[in-house]
């Protein structure tokens, strides 16, 4: 009697231990993203810098989970997990609105790839790191309250306009497209850590 | 209540059998202890009795395991019947307070509130964990230990698997945790114990087995184990039968309230705290402060106003070992930061009688970790070694890799070696960097009785070689190998 | 290595530890359900368009919870805060006509709202355990996919938490930890970061699961809890006030 228990199909069901996976590289998974955005407290321009370096470490948890569970719905249950916990925290609910049907597309690529696809992964890191649009996403109903609110007619139309130029719908849309390349960037260099030190290292 | 029948085990991307043609049989009501050699099959062989092979753990598995005389289907199963206690007690804690933690298991497996709440009530009593107070992790090791003993037969299985239970543990702990086993025992629990330390399981253990090379290569009785030498212990590449003393290590120089006070302890009349004392102090430094290696002076640490250290002078001379003991909460962790210039703290720190500042010391010291994967950086030993090293050390890599015994291994990826391998590794950087003050934290658990002697050389060499090497262990038997002073610290109160 | 947290955002990952041990005494204390729905209730209302009006009668719960659990810190520093955010907005723009600070302004409000809903998301931080959390989840009849994965990442958290120290720490001695080659080598330094924080994170991981899943973690489709939740009078007197909050919110808007 022989028993192999390396596995190679993909599986619809959850085991205990995938979710425990799910778990621990979740865990890996926001602290990464919370160490680099300890940033913030630099100054807020660091902020942005803050996530947009965490969006690219935090591709290597996520390149190393890919590999450990290979099962249809983890992306979308480790999603749920990661932006049910900002929301604990007080981020806002867009945030898990948006991380949950970006995950449900990178769940698509990683599907097209049949869950072992290179190229696919890194699209998948890359659509999912969206959420992170919904962190930002209420500064596009502040700016347009601010703009229109009593004080800011006081201000001159002029002023307005500069600040409009300034915080344009265009700046925010460059700033949720860079969260996409730097996912790109992210999952690459997951993959490329992933050849360089965990394969070797049996991790993988 | 065991079987393991003809057993071929390989981990996956291994290329040999850890084990090979293994057969064992477990009786009801037994305790049994497997012991062996680093490598030789231990922890594998209890990993087979609790499912972990080959439903955790990935390879190929030949041959026939039965618990209870049933296979093993699933982890939950198998889980039912069993408790398991691993080498690390936090490491393994679900949850941070004792009931709930108790609780753990019995809720999963979807037992009614009111019956879990009578359970662990009983156990807690049974195994005397009332008087436990707080949270889980500000318990001490044999305390965590106790605790996860519990945990793991709280839903009652009659057989209980302990993997190297006493590896973090000092010897108070390991005494603590023997009245546990010998409860259970009594009580008809079958236990199987994979473990170094072989003193504390004299009384206990009803057979003891040694694994060679995956297979069983000798049984003793528990008589004809109490009438075996430590000669004939050695030549099985075990560990001591007797629990080592340590009545030769000299006391460190060294007072104030977190020193635990010695017999011999020399200058003990000196009394810390006095402002004119202290001066005498500074101008006529205690024996042997002015001259090679680390002297301490005045230094205080606290952790949001709590005070964790209070050492008014302290001195650790080069070329010496000097070991730093003391229960959880001590200080022992806190010190060895300090030290290396990681922690903030009041006082100074001279080296060779000059004060340090801490950024200096950060570049004078290093410390080898309980868990050495936290500082291996690079993706091969060549390059882990030419890692913040200076080219004129550099020159000296053949030598030190030599000595070390990392020949050979230079396109290795350092997270695939073996444990004593990182080790080392991280030891050669320390070397070449040119650190003049070591800590070693924690070297020795789940380190059999070779592994013990080569680590006790490389820290000879290490303090050979002109440094000063700090130890910091629970480890009796690696104390009583290796220590040439103690520092003994008390928590503050 | 043991010691003192490091303190991880505004409100924080560190912060998922529990500020009691879990126990069987019950306290003055909310009802996991209800402060999560309280917190996201605040949050949807304050995060949507027009939800400035709600800062006010979210940052009085978050003072007053913050009261009821006895930190006295918290209760002063969130109007400290909240005042210090708000002047940012409406105060500075006036002062110093500039687009530069405009931008400033906007951001502040953005901040403002985050700590609005902060003060309550840290009240549910700091008095809920994670234990207590995950089996009001179960309760809730959350699906046992995201009870266990969440259960796993709020238990690992502050792990990975203290691994990060210790890393950081080996850099240090190391020499890679300054500032300076940070910049230099951003990639490079990412990933002396991380690999050794993968490393070990997992190693001690493998301890984790093996532990819980002997203990039959996500073996039950219905697991039990040793004390399952149950709604008490502090449950019953939040939602008044929250309702007393938000009809004062309306009729104060209505007033303008």
């Amino acid at each position: 009697m022989t028993v192999e228990t390396t596995e190679h199909r993909i599986d619809f069901r959850m085991t205990p231990k995938d979710l425990i996976n799910i778990g621990i590289f979740g865990a890996l998974y926001l602290v990464t993203v919370g160490i680099f955005n300890l940033l913030e407290f630099i100054n807020p321009v660091a902020t942005l810098v803050g996530v947009l370096v965490g969006i690219v470490a935090a591709g290597i948890p996520f390149m190393l989970f890919l590999t450990r569970v290979r099962h249809a719905g983890m992306v979308t249950v480790f999603a749920v997990i990661v932006n049910g916990f900002m929301l604990l925290i007080g981020s806002p609910p867009i945030g898990l609105v948006i991380g949950v049907a970006a995950a449900l597309v990178a769940e698509v690529l990683l599907w097209l790839g049949r869950y072992r696809s290179r190229q696919m992964s890194v699209l998948a890191y890359s659509v999912f790191s969206a959420w992170f649009m919904g962190m930002f996403y209420p500064l596009f109903y502040a700016r347009a309250e601010f703009l229109s609110s009593p004080y800011m007619k006081e201000m001159g139309a002029e002023y307005v306009q500069q600040l409009d130029t300034l915080l344009s719908p265009a700046v925010l849309i460059i700033f949720d497209l860079s969260t996409l390349v730097f996912g790109l960037i992210g999952g690459v260099l997951g993959l490329r850590l992933l050849d360089k030190h965990f394969r070797k290292a049996g991790l993988v | 209540m065991i079987l393991l029948k003809d057993i071929r085990w390989v981990y996956q991307g291994a290329d040999t059998a850890v084990l090979h043609g293994l057969d064992l049989y477990i009786r009801r009501g037994e305790t049994v202890v497997l012991c062996g050699p680093s490598g030789s099959g231990k922890s594998t062989a209890l990993r087979l009795m609790n499912g972990l092979i080959p439903f955790f753990h990935e390879g190929t598995l030949d041959g026939e395991v039965r618990v209870r005389g049933e296979p093993i289907t699933d982890l939950a199963q198998v889980g039912r019947v069993t408790g398991t206690v691993l080498q690390h007690p936090r490491r393994q804690f679900f949850t941070d307070a004792i009931d709930t933690e108790l609780a753990f298991a019995l809720e999963n497996f979807g037992t009614p509130p009111q019956r879990i709440r009578d359970r662990v009530g009983e156990v807690i009593a049974e195994l005397g964990l009332a008087d436990l107070t707080g949270r889980l992790r500000e318990l001490s090791g044999g305390q965590q230990q106790r605790v996860a003993c519990a945990a793991a037969i709280t839903h009652g299985p009659p057989l209980l698997l302990l993997d190297e239970p006493t590896s973090n543990l000092s010897p108070r702990g390991i005494a603590d945790l023997t009245a546990i086993l010998r409860h259970l025992r009594e009580q008809g629990v079958t236990l199987v114990i994979a473990e170094h330390r072989l003193h504390y399981l004299r009384e206990l253990a009803d057979r003891i087995v040694v694994l060679q090379d995956g297979r069983v290569g000798r049984e003793w009785t528990r008589a004809e184990f109490a009438g075996l030498t430590d000669e004939m212990l050695r030549e099985e590449g075990l560990r001591g039968l007797d629990a080592p003393g340590r009545a030769g290590v000299a006391p460190a120089f060294a007072y104030g309230p977190s020193v635990e006070p010695g017999e011999s302890r020399p200058r003990e009349t000196a009394p810390a705290g006095e402002a004119g004392e202290r001066a005498g102090v500074a101008t006529a430094p205690g024996p042997g402060a002015g001259g090679a290696g680390v002297a301490l002076r005045g230094i205080r640490c606290a952790f949001g106003g709590r005070p964790v250290l209070d050492i008014a002078e302290a001195h650790l001379p080069a070329g010496v070992i000097t070991a730093v003991t003391g229960p959880n909460g001590a200080g022992k962790t806190t010190l060895a930061r300090i030290l290396a210039g990681l922690q903030r703290h009041a006082g100074q720190v001279l080296l060779d009688g000059r004060p340090l500042s801490r950024s200096r010391r950060q570049r004078a010291c290093a410390i080898v970790m309980q868990d050495v994967q936290r500082q291996l950086f690079t993706d091969s030993v060549t390059a882990e070694l030419r890692l913040g090293t200076t080219p004129d050390h550099a020159e000296h890599a053949a030598a030190v890799v030599a000595d070390l015994g990392l020949d050979g291994l230079g396109d290795r990826h350092p997270l695939s070696l073996s444990g004593g391998q990182q080790q080392r590794l991280v030891v050669a950087t320390a070397r070449l960097s040119g650190s003049s003050i070591v800590i070693f934290d924690e070297p020795s658990s789940g380190v059999d009785r070779r592994h013990l002697q080569s680590m006790t050389r490389t820290m000879r060499d290490v303090a050979a070689n002109g440094a000063v090497v700090v130890l910091i262990s629970h480890d009796a038997d690696l104390l009583a190998l290796a220590a040439d002073q103690e520092l003994r610290l008390c928590p503050l109160r | 290595m043991t010691g003192t947290t490091p303190q991880l955002g505004p409100a924080t990952l560190a912060g998922t530890m529990p500020a009691t041990p879990e126990g069987t005494a019950t306290r003055w204390v909310l009802d996991p359900r209800t402060a999560v729905v309280l917190l996201l209730a605040a949050s949807v209302t304050i995060m949507a368009p027009d939800g400035i009006w709600f800062v006010p009668a979210a940052l009085v719960a978050g003072v007053l919870l913050a009261i009821l659990e006895r930190a006295w810190r918290r209760a002063i520093g969130l109007p400290l805060a909240a005042g210090a955010a708000a002047a940012l907005t409406y105060l500075l723009p006036m002062a110093v006509p500039s687009p530069v600070f405009g931008l400033v302004g906007v951001l502040a409000g953005f901040a403002l709202r985050l700590v609005a809903v902060g003060g309550i998301a840290a009240h549910l931080v700091r008095t809920i355990p994670p234990t207590r959390l995950i089996a009001a989840l179960r309760s809730a009849r959350v699906p046992m996919a995201f009870t266990v994965s969440g259960a796993v990442l709020l238990r690992f958290v502050p792990t990975i938490v203290a691994e990060t120290r210790a890393v950081y720490d080996a850099m240090r001695l190391r020499g890679l930890g300054g500032w300076w080659a940070m910049l230099r080598h951003p990639v490079r330094s990412i990933e002396y970061f991380m690999v050794p924080l993968m490393a070990s994170s997992l190693r001690a991981a493998g301890d984790l699961s093996a532990s819980s899943l002997l203990r039959g973690l996500g073996s039950e489709a219905r697991p039990t809890s040793m004390h399952p939740p149950r709604f008490g009078p502090a449950d019953a007197v939040a939602a008044v006030v929250a309702v007393i909050l938000a009809a004062a919110t309306l009729l104060w808007r209505s007033g303008q």
